[in-house]
């Protein structure tokens, strides 16, 4: 096979190439791009575009010229990586690094410096949500600075007042405090910017709810009852406030209902402005029967009776105390009556809930008395903790 | 042995013949993009230009430098002897490939 190569040409073309005389050509070689080879493509387009400025106009000209540039520029920096050698090609890399680099870097100066401050958001990130106050302590009202993208900037030097409404005390730092149920408006400022929210001052003294919750593993969330009273004894409705648990492996908050992950007891605690409220909550794993429980095993036996009917089981002998707890479902009017044999036993929480102390084992009955009215059947849960503690 | 060409080469080889002393990049690139229907680039004209200029099949020289190109000569391209050869081997290739079809769609029975 004959190669037909002239690898001498470049050189003759080098040096026949006359000095660069625009910017543009000078960039190219200083690129390593070849003499002749940018030298005649340069040459053609502005010759090209001399013509095209004849037929079409210079505006047009300009656009065509533009346009077959862009289209000639990857042949002009591959010939520069082809003929540019190690130092060409470092500086073409370097240059298409930096033409990389430049939007990257001017995207992130956009994205992630943070601009003067644009917006004033009181209490929460929701503009448009009031601001509930339920405490008559002193409160700090916290405002968040934002700039024209968004971005969170350092809340100093913010400062607030009362704009109007029911007399509530606003310090120049944001502390507020309620004494009187109402609603009031505050401003807050920073500079030019400034922004106005509705407190609603809603005292709270005293949170109230059940002495204990029982939930079934693997049974759907329930609400959490609470209700909440001003110093006068009233009901509160517009609250902010906390809801914790005090194992989050036994039970699981959603929001503002409580889900059972495992059996177990542990708490949940209500903190809302002056009142708080805590009570015991026990999960119980589903069984059919109690029959057979073990030492530390909690059970929830689903029970479904009609008026007259009962269902007993037999519980083993144990050193420890039983709880026994009649679980009512949620729309359920009716309970069903629960009565141990064989066991000694005191109320619990309530007429439904027993401690029991059955050495000897003992038989749990569970009824519903039969009643002059054709009332559905019974719908609930026995729950039966066998303590390994007397 | 001939020289591989591939199309674009092929091409432009065949206008730099057929424009003669006229053949530089501009009207290497009308009259390619005329025949083929089709709108290349300078860039793209003048690397199969330097390819077949580096491969032997054309030779080129500069012209005197003309205002109109901003005082930049042109770049006047000519066809060598192994260009010939090229441009013979290749249509004689075709011939060979061609022969025994019609028509592009229809092949003769054999």
């Amino acid at each position: 096979m004959r190669r037909h190569r002239a690898p001498r040409l470049a050189i003759l073309h080098r040096s026949a190439a006359r000095r660069p005389s625009s910017r543009t050509e000078r960039i190219l070689q200083n690129l390593g791009a070849h003499a002749t080879f940018a030298d005649s493509v340069l040459g053609d387009l502005a010759e090209e575009r001399a013509k095209v400025a004849a037929l079409r106009g210079a505006a047009t000209a300009q656009w065509w010229y533009i346009r077959e540039a862009l289209r000639a520029a990857p042949y002009l920096v591959w010939n520069a990586v082809q003929y540019g050698g190690p130092m060409g090609r470092a500086r073409v890399a370097g240059t298409l690094l930096v033409v990389a680099l430049v939007p990257a870097v001017v995207f992130a100066t956009y994205r992630f410096s943070d601009g003067p401050p644009a917006r004033l958001v009181i209490g929460t990130s929701n503009a448009t949500a009031d601001l509930v106050l339920n405490s008559q302590r002193p409160t700090q009202v916290s405002a968040m600075v934002l700039d024209a993208a968004g971005h969170a900037l350092a809340p100093t030097g913010v400062r607030y007042r009362w704009a109007s409404g029911a007399p509530v005390a606003v310090t120049r730092e944001g502390i507020v405090t309620c004494t009187q149920p109402g609603d009031a408006s505050i401003r807050a400022s920073l500079g030019a910017v400034a922004t106005t929210a509705r407190l609603r001052c809603r005292p709270v003294r005293d949170v109230r709810g059940p002495r204990v919750l029982n939930l079934v593993v693997g049974g759907p969330s329930q609400d959490v009852p609470f209700e909440a009273l001003d110093p006068d004894g009233r009901p509160v409705t517009s609250l902010a406030g906390a809801m914790s648990v005090g194992d989050s492996t036994i039970v699981k908050l959603e929001g503002h209902r409580i889900r059972a992950r495992v059996a177990g007891t542990t708490w949940v605690k209500m903190e809302i402005g002056d009142g708080e409220w805590d009570t015991p909550v026990h999960s119980y794993e589903r069984a059919p029967s109690p029959e057979g429980i073990r030492v530390g095993q909690r059970l929830a036996i689903p029970v479904r009776l009609a008026g007259g009917e009962m269902n007993r089981w037999r519980l083993p002998a144990s050193s420890g105390l039983y709880r026994v707890t009649m679980v009512r479902n949620w729309m359920e009017r009716s309970t069903a009556r629960v009565a141990l044999v064989g066991a000694n036993c005191v109320a619990w929480f309530d007429a439904h809930s027993f401690l029991c102390a059955a050495p000897r084992g003992a038989s749990v009955f569970v009824y519903v008395p039969l009643s002059a009215d054709s009332a559905p059947p019974f719908s609930g849960t026995l729950a039966v903790w066998r303590d390994q503690w007397p | 042995m001939t020289t591989t060409l591939g199309t674009l080469e092929l091409a432009a080889l065949l206008a730099v013949a057929r424009l003669a002393d006229e053949a530089y990049g501009n009207a290497v690139r009308h009259d390619l993009s005329d025949r083929a229907a089709r709108d290349y680039s300078v860039g793209a004209i003048y690397t199969t230009l330097q390819r077949l200029e580096t491969k032997g099949l054309l030779t080129s020289r500069a012209s005197e430098p003309l205002p109109v190109r901003g005082g930049r000569s042109r770049r006047l391209f000519s066809v060598t002897a192994a260009g010939a050869r090229a441009i013979r081997d290749a249509r004689q290739q075709a011939v060979a490939m061609w022969a025994g079809i019609e028509s592009p769609t229809r092949a003769r029975p054999t």
